[in-house]
């Protein structure tokens, strides 16, 4: 249908021209210099300790996958680019609002931002929403439970039982994407914002585009692939135009990521200035940290992540289905020494929810069931292990010289904090024996009923800043035969029911339910369901071309590398 | 030396089994056994002597490993003291320090040498690895010595089908170089263990990587062996006892494999040292002997990281891991001067 055309032409000139003097603005706020020595462009060479899971976003959910992808495919809400407590905040990223909230939580409406454009130039749809989901969903996105287990139609779409998500529907015309849920989910913000629900243009391949992924809407775009090898991240020139804020267009015209797995290297490389980051998922290690701190103090920030690391114990297998043998367990680990194993880089520890996390708790671990059978003991972090009390509860459940076997990975320091339970295990009483798996067959090993292990070592790195997110190694829906995210086998109606209450509350509201949270976390110490030992700490090494002062060490995603900027050559 | 205790004349073989001239007699041979006179030359080889006693006193300090832990370190191969503080000349020092770096050596009784980066005593790690890499350098040599010497008999006598089918397997394990072949199997073996009808090794077991380096070493010690027998069996002590109605196994077992003795020993002091340098090979690589236990292999793989800030903890077991071999090595390079099979050895009776 033909009506007038010049009004559209008047029309398209206007929003041109805005877009224009918009994009100048943008571009000349976000790439100004902060430091006079400094200036935008260059090169920035990134050391990357292991190789992202996929570039492509509906695949890749690895933090490394995760780290490049959240640059290159804005999702609907995005996480602010800052450091600290104030990065955990979820901003509109393509929606022009955050989304709101009604039907008693079950309904999410955002509109999308006007004139947005894919790197490639074709312009965003609504519907283009949809249709990443449910990529996302076929292409099998290692946390697509995220998405069936809230969003309505999403787990009948995966399963090949509906042609479409019969919970989200999206307005071409107006920009307007709804989407329903199954039941309330207070973090649902943050599961908008995971990298994966970054719009792709409707019609993608419903293939892996690992090696060439799609066009996305973001300050960067990824023009080459090597797997295992490298990979390119170059300017998006139309990102200017998008005009999102809160989200910054970069510094640098390049960000050349290489993979270098010997960690030894890549904090060489940094040191000497011939790599410009050192991979914040990578330890540390122990020879450079003397030398970071004669050489490099002004470039390095410790930087205590969102990860807890524990030993879990299973709950439903001798002896650790007996309070008394977890106990002992929990006492006979010195936190200090387990921090020593790790370089100094983990905070010693014993609740599981790290500080940044709403409903974390503090002060000394009750140990012990409060109304059961156990003793009552408080495990400060600085304290020993107390293996006198650790023996004798052994000794109490009749369980010395019962036989366990612990679980590790070979890959340092996790095997080094196996081997120190295996020694405290042996120490207490118990017959310990040290099993030591590939990294790459741990996960899978120790998630399978068949093995059935008894304990071992994990860790829980957040997928968004909520303690729900945590909670789901608690969760009895969480035990599965296979990759089995309940380690602990814990079935504890009280935890069930709590979770699930506060599962509902939204993010915002997060504080009213803040001493629920820490009632729960006093209440799983107490039940010494696992060995909670240490909040994992992160190194922020950068080189000396880097603005160390305005780079950002985003805590969800890690090095922000849109926010680095080069020396002025 | 045929069942009589008659020595016979060696001749040395090629793979075809072809006999080569030997070389002019022995000057030290009159009237002396081939033992004897292989004792006689070992005497005079200081080199060699001065080696096996280097060799001999790695064993004996490794096998003292748990009077040295008892009595002078006062801890065990696996007992950690992270967070310990030691009084060294009057200064505190921490064992494990809070960036994980492990104290140095404090030429006291405790920590002689140092500790691991998981505040474990260094030297007492060290002679208890020993003892492991030592004692499946020994069980993997003797199985390899074992099944080359009985395949090498049945092939080499035989000939025929048997040693058609018995050589193919053996070149089809030498196709593969032994460190990756060992590689392979110690990594598959390590993660899952292994269960040969009532046979079960677990997958830390220290039978693994013995099995392991045991199995992929036999054709390097079968082939040479084949070839000699396929010398010895047309010899004329053979041919007596075949015409005296002797069964092939008696043939083999005593009369050819008597002849083999000399071969066998050179072959045992030379493979100890291979078996133990493969040893350390897997177990560095994580695919010989598994955590918590200690061997040379596996020091020296958690030494590494920690190179430039505690060099001593990848020295000391390379030290002791060059010692032992270089002294079996020299030792074995003598042994095999002594019982030289291509000398010509003839009893002068």
């Amino acid at each position: 249908m033909r009506l007038n055309n010049r009004l559209p032409l008047v029309g398209a000139v206007g929003v041109s021209l805005t877009a224009i003097v918009a994009a100048y603005c943008a571009m000349g706020a976000a790439t100004s210099s902060a430091s006079p020595d400094y200036a935008p462009g260059g090169t920035l060479q990134v050391s990357m300790g292991s190789p992202p899971q996929s570039l492509d976003p509906q695949l890749g959910y690895s933090s490394e996958s995760e780290e490049a992808d959240w640059l290159v495919y804005t999702p609907l809400v995005t996480y602010a680019h800052k450091s600290g407590l104030a990065g955990d905040s979820v901003i509109p990223g393509l929606a022009s609002a955050l989304p709101t909230v009604s039907d008693g939580g079950l309904t999410y409406t955002a509109t999308l931002r006007k004139g947005l454009k894919y790197s490639n130039g074709v312009a965003v749809k609504a519907s283009d929403f949809p249709f990443t989901i449910e990529r996302a969903l076929k292409l099998g996105w290692s946390g697509d439970s995220f998405y069936t287990t809230t969003i309505a139609g999403a787990a009948a779409y995966q399963a090949g039982k509906a042609k479409t998500i019969s919970g989200i529907s999206a307005d071409d015309a107006t920009g307007e994407v709804t989407i329903h849920l199954i039941s309330p989910y207070g973090a649902f913000d943050n599961v908008l914002a995971f990298p994966s629900a970054g719009l792709v243009p409707s019609g993608t391949a419903m293939t892996a585009l690992s090696t060439s992924p799609p066009p996305g809407v973001g300050a960067y775009m990824i023009t080459h692939v090597v797997p295992n090898v490298s990979f390119t991240l170059e300017k998006n020139p139309l990102f200017a135009s998008s005009h999102i804020p809160g989200i910054p267009l970069g510094y640098v015209n390049t960000v050349q990521v290489t993979i270098q797995t010997n960690a030894d290297t890549e904090a060489q490389d940094v040191l000497n200035n011939t790599s410009d980051e050192f991979d914040w998922g990578d330890v540390l290690p122990p020879a450079y940290v003397a030398q970071i701190d004669s050489q490099a103090k002004a470039r390095y920030a410790p930087e205590t992540l969102a990860a807890t690391d524990f030993f879990w114990l299973n709950d439903r297998r001798a002896p650790f289905n007996n309070i008394l043998a977890r106990e002992a367990a929990n006492l006979a680990v010195s936190r200090v020494a387990l921090q020593r194993l790790a370089s100094g880089q983990i905070t010693p520890a014993c609740y599981y929810l790290p500080p940044s996390i709403p409903g974390s708790a503090s002060g000394p671990c009750p140990l012990g069931a409060p109304s059961g059978n156990g003793s009552f003991s408080a495990a400060s972090l600085g304290s020993p292990a107390d293996i006198a009390l650790a023996t004798n509860l052994v000794k109490k459940a009749g369980l010395t010289g019962s036989p366990v076997t612990v679980w590790t990975e070979n890959r340092q320091p996790f095997e080094a904090f196996v081997t120190y339970l295996n020694s405290q295990l042996n120490a207490i009483g118990f017959k310990s024996t040290l099993k030591v798996v590939s990294n790459g067959v741990y996960d899978p090993t120790i998630g399978s009923a068949k093995v059935n292990p008894q304990a071992g070592w994990s860790e829980w790195s957040q997928d968004y800043p909520n303690p729900g997110d945590f909670y789901f190694v608690f969760d009895a829906r969480s035990i599965l035969p296979e990759n089995n995210g309940n380690l602990d086998n814990v079935d504890d109606p009280h935890i069930q029911s709590t979770i699930i209450r506060l599962d509902k509350v939204q993010s915002s509201d997060l504080p009213s339910v803040d001493p629920q949270w820490v009632a729960l976390e006093k209440y799983v110490a107490s039940k010494d369901y696992q060995v909670n030992f240490g909040y994992e700490v992160s190194p922020f090494l950068l080189s000396d071309r880097v603005d160390f002062a305005s780079a950002v060490f985003q805590p969800v995603f890690g090095d922000d590398w849109s926010t680095f900027e080069l020396k002025a050559s | 030396m045929t069942s009589d205790g008659t020595a016979v004349e060696h001749v040395l073989a090629d793979e075809s089994g072809v006999g080569i001239p030997a070389p002019p007699r022995d000057p030290y041979a009159a009237g002396a056994t081939p033992y004897r006179l292989a004792g006689r030359r070992l005497r005079h080889n200081y080199a060699a002597l001065v080696f096996a006693a280097l060799f001999l006193l790695v064993v004996i300090l490794c096998l003292l490993a748990p009077v040295y832990a008892r009595y002078i370190a006062h801890t065990g191969p696996n007992d950690q003291h992270i967070t310990e503080v030691l009084n060294i000349n009057g200064k505190s020092e921490d064992v494990v320090s809070v960036t994980g770096v492990p104290i140095g050596p404090t030429w006291h009784s405790s920590f002689f040498l140092g500790a691991d980066s998981d505040g474990r005593d260094l030297a007492v790690r060290l002679l208890y690895g020993g003892r492991t890499s030592l004692a499946i350098g020994a069980m993997a040599t003797a199985i390899t010595i074992g099944l080359a010497t009985a395949l090498g008999l049945v092939a080499g006598y035989y000939r025929g089908w048997a040693d058609g089918l018995i050589s193919r397997v053996l070149d089809i394990v030498w196709a593969y170089p032994a460190l990756l072949l060992a590689i392979a199997l110690g990594v598959s073996l390590a993660t899952g263990g292994i269960t040969i009808g009532p046979i079960s090794l677990s997958s830390g077991s220290i039978f693994v990587p013995t099995l392991v380096i045991g199995i992929v070493y036999v054709p390097y010690v079968a082939r040479p062996i084949r070839g000699e027998v396929l010398a010895l069996r047309e010899r004329e002590f053979v041919e007596a006892a075949r015409a005296l109605g002797a069964t092939n196994l008696r043939i083999m077992v005593r009369e050819i494999l008597p002849n083999l003795s000399s071969t066998i020993v050179v072959f045992v002091a030379l493979q100890l040292a291979h078996s133990i340098i493969l040893e350390a090979a897997l177990s560095y690589l994580g695919a010989g002997v598994q955590p918590p236990a200690a061997s040379w292999g596996t020091l020296l793989a958690a030494g590494t990281p920690l190179f430039t800030v505690a060099p001593y903890l990848t020295l000391a077991p390379a030290a002791l891991l060059v010692a032992a071999c270089l002294g079996v090595n020299i030792f074995g390079d003598g042994l095999r001067d002594a019982l030289d099979p291509r000398a010509r050895v003839r009893a002068g009776r």
